[in-house]
């Protein structure tokens, strides 16, 4: 009772203060629902299912110091995204995220965030390689790295800067994974369990994805340093910290198996440059990651899985390889229309034998767009094609502002896995799948 | 009394000498040179109308701050909601006091990017209105030949008439016809045409008036008389002079999102 007391006066003094700046509030409601093409197997699911609704509200204390919050309710009627939320109901598919909540001091040549932040990394579209700051939200469907899929690290970022020089340093103390699509409900952990239940016969069972307990040695740190010259804008990065998706899994137990999922560090110097030559831009990453985790491929049978598990259990140890990756971009955007191709490539330096990937392993993207009628509506198309095996994907996607407030949208994805997968009948129902999603946004 | 009148006329001889030497360049030079202040910020709304009506708007914020060799502008979106926190940077490097060439960058709030653009993309239309990035900032005299083709009445004030062909023909606006008002040398009205040689838009300027001793056109209307669109832009507050910091006018600022 006395701590209830004690909130609302604590609210009651604060609050007015508040509201007595100078603050600015928008938000959006936004709806989306998804199907897969008629005709694919599975085609009774659904995609997607949402409804969100997003809230900014920047306050202003003084010239030199802004606070700034963005939060995201979310009614996900097909619980699929519920290991996404800070904190929701029990059936998952009501919850609350929030994005961003932070303290801004800014002075003539430094400034300090302190709070929940997104910060975007590199210069390249879906693939880039020095992305490797903030986690990500990979439970939509399709599993796309968009915009919306930031989460924030919860981080001190200090930043200086002179003339055409800046340099930012982070301090994360509380580190945050990715999401992965593995919360119980969602199509693509049905499709582990039920494969790994089935033909490994029950006898390994997923377990968790690790998480990094906050203390001093588990921090993390990022720096990025600039420089915006006359034809060219140049970028260093470095990072030490964890990986926002776990590269290893190790086994433990015995009957069941329970396969878990930890953290390992992530290690990486980068740089990025993007230059003028005429109507182009170019861009161009690269991305050195020191001791990267490698598991090694697992090419055996179930019943071999199964006995080499219990019984020899160190041949599914994860190997270190430094890895260098690099993405090239080229951008063209003459009048209304904006191509961008892009080369990506990893290297695996040292010998790959015996683990899950290839020494050297390249992909292209394509990506095309074109505003219409007073940029009221754009179309866009994308695709990814990795030259291993053919993988490839590709999205097609219309939004239209049907008034300043109302933006309606309707995409379609399919993609094509021509990789030989073990034959597991539910992996090949969607080795060629795809789907169509229609939204409707206010904003406010 | 005759020599009173020859001395007159010795006098004020330089004067018509030099009004009848006046080119072309002459005009547009000066009107590239008048005063705008060492520092700018106009509070502005753009508003866009179709040829059927419909009406849309864009509340922008234009920043510009003179540096040595190099003059920056920073257009910052305020509504509608969907744009608000867009923000495209300029530098326009000077020479011999002209515009020589320019950097851009756009930041886009949604994806917390700062995208380096072209310099090609001064020609393009800015944010779907028939207004391109390089009618709001600055083209400078270097890129075009003028002629002084005649002077003429243009929105009840006298003003030179000024032929500007583009020394690219390749540029989407290959010529452009101004008038040039002879009192205070502000463009007055345009005329821009395509690479067919056909009217494509016509700006016309009005509400000019002078704010803090400089002369400013308070509103500018871009009619495309090929497609009937058209977009007007009216400044709300024009404040010059006042203190703008020069880290306001660097990408490192617009990378960090803030909105004021």
């Amino acid at each position: 009772m006395k701590k209830s007391i004690f909130a609302v006066l604590l609210a009651a003094c604060v609050l007015p203060s508040i509201f007595a700046l100078e603050t600015q509030f928008s938000g959006s409601i936004s709806a989306e629902a998804g199907r897969p093409f008629p005709n694919v197997k599975h085609d009774d699911l659904f995609t997607s299912a949402t409804v969100k609704a997003d809230g900014e509200l920047y306050v202003y204390a003084s010239k030199d110091i802004t606070f700034f919050g963005k939060c995201q309710t979310v009614y996900d009627k097909l619980a699929y995204q519920s290991d996404a939320f800070d904190a929701s109901t029990s059936d998952g598919q009501f919850g609350l995220i929030l994005k961003e909540a932070w303290l801004d001091f800014t002075s003539d040549w430094w400034a300090l965030r302190v709070g929940r932040q997104i910060n975007s990394w590199g210069k390249a579209d879906v693939i880039s390689v020095l992305d490797v700051l903030c986690p990500k939200n990979y439970t939509a469907l399709p599993l796309l790295n968009t915009s919306d899929a930031y989460l924030g690290i919860d981080a001190a970022r200090l930043s200086a800067s002179y003339d055409v020089y800046s340099v930012d340093f982070y301090w994360i103390p509380f580190v945050r994974s990715s999401v992965l699509p593995l919360s119980k409900k969602h199509p693509v952990r049905k499709i582990i369990d039920e494969e790994v239940a089935d033909d490994l016969n029950g006898y390994v069972q997923i377990g968790k994805v690790g998480e990094i307990e906050p203390s001093v040695d588990n921090c993390e740190y990022g720096f990025k340093a600039r420089a915006y010259w006359k034809y060219a804008d140049v970028s260093v990065y470095g990072f030490y910290g964890w990986d926002r998706v776990p590269q290893e899994y190790v086994f433990n137990g015995v009957l069941p198996i329970i396969v878990d999922f930890p953290h390992n560090r992530t290690k990486m110097l980068g740089a990025d440059a993007s230059i003028s030559v005429k109507e182009f831009v170019v861009r161009l990453e690269g991305a050195y990651f020191f001791d990267s985790t490698l598991m090694p491929t697992l090419d055996l049978s179930s019943s071999e899985i199964i006995k080499t598990l219990i019984y020899e259990p160190e041949k599914f140890h994860a190997e270190k390889r430094d890895i260098a990756s690099s993405v090239f971009g080229l951008d063209w955007m003459p009048g209304s229309w904006i191509f961008s191709a892009q080369y990506g490539a990893n290297l695996v330096l040292g010998d790959v034998e015996g683990l899950a990937c290839d020494k050297y392993e390249h992909l292209a993207t394509l990506a095309v767009s074109k505003r219409l009628f007073r940029d009221t509506l754009v179309l866009g198309a994308a695709g990814i094609l990795y030259f291993k095996d053919w993988n490839n994907a590709f999205i097609l996607s219309a939004s239209y502002n049907a008034s300043d407030d109302f933006v309606l949208s309707l995409s379609g994805f399919y993609y094509n896995i021509l990789t030989e997968l073990p034959e597991l009948p539910l992996f090949e129902d969607y080795t060629h799948w795809g789907g169509i999603t229609a939204g409707i946004k206010y904003s406010f | 009394m005759k020599k009173l009148a020859v001395l007159g006329c010795i006098l004020l001889l330089p004067f018509f000498a030099f009004g009848e030497d006046l080119t072309g360049y002459d005009i547009a030079k000066a009107s590239y040179n008048v005063d705008s202040g060492k520092t700018a910020h106009y509070e502005a709304v753009m508003t866009l109308y179709s040829k059927k009506g419909g009406v849309r708007t864009r509340e922008i914020s234009l920043r510009k701050k003179q540096f040595e060799g190099v003059k920056k502008s920073l257009i910052t979106f305020s509504a509608p909601k969907d744009v608000a926190g867009v923000a495209y940077l300029a530098f326009d490097f000077k020479e011999n006091g002209d515009v020589k060439e320019s950097e851009n960058w756009l930041y886009m709030p949604a994806v917390k990017k700062v995208r380096r653009i072209s310099g090609n993309a001064r020609q393009d239309e800015f944010m779907g209105s028939d207004f391109t990035y390089e009618d709001i900032a600055d083209r400078g005299v270097s890129k075009d030949d003028f002629t002084l083709i005649g002077e003429e009445n243009a929105e009840n004030s006298e003003c030179w008439k000024i032929d500007c062909l583009a020394k690219d023909q390749g540029e989407k606006i290959p010529r452009r016809i101004l008038w040039i008002r002879k009192d205070n040398y502000l463009m007055q009205k345009a005329e821009l045409y395509d690479q067919r040689g056909e009217l494509q838009r016509v700006l016309v300027c009005s509400d000019i008036k002078e704010v803090d001793g400089i002369w400013t056109i308070h509103k500018m209307v871009m009619t495309n008389v090929q497609n009937g669109h058209s977009s007007e832009l009216e400044m709300k507050s024009v404040r010059y002079n006042i203190d703008l910091a020069d880290n306001l006018f660097t990408v490192a600022s617009l990378e960090r999102g803030l909105k004021k």
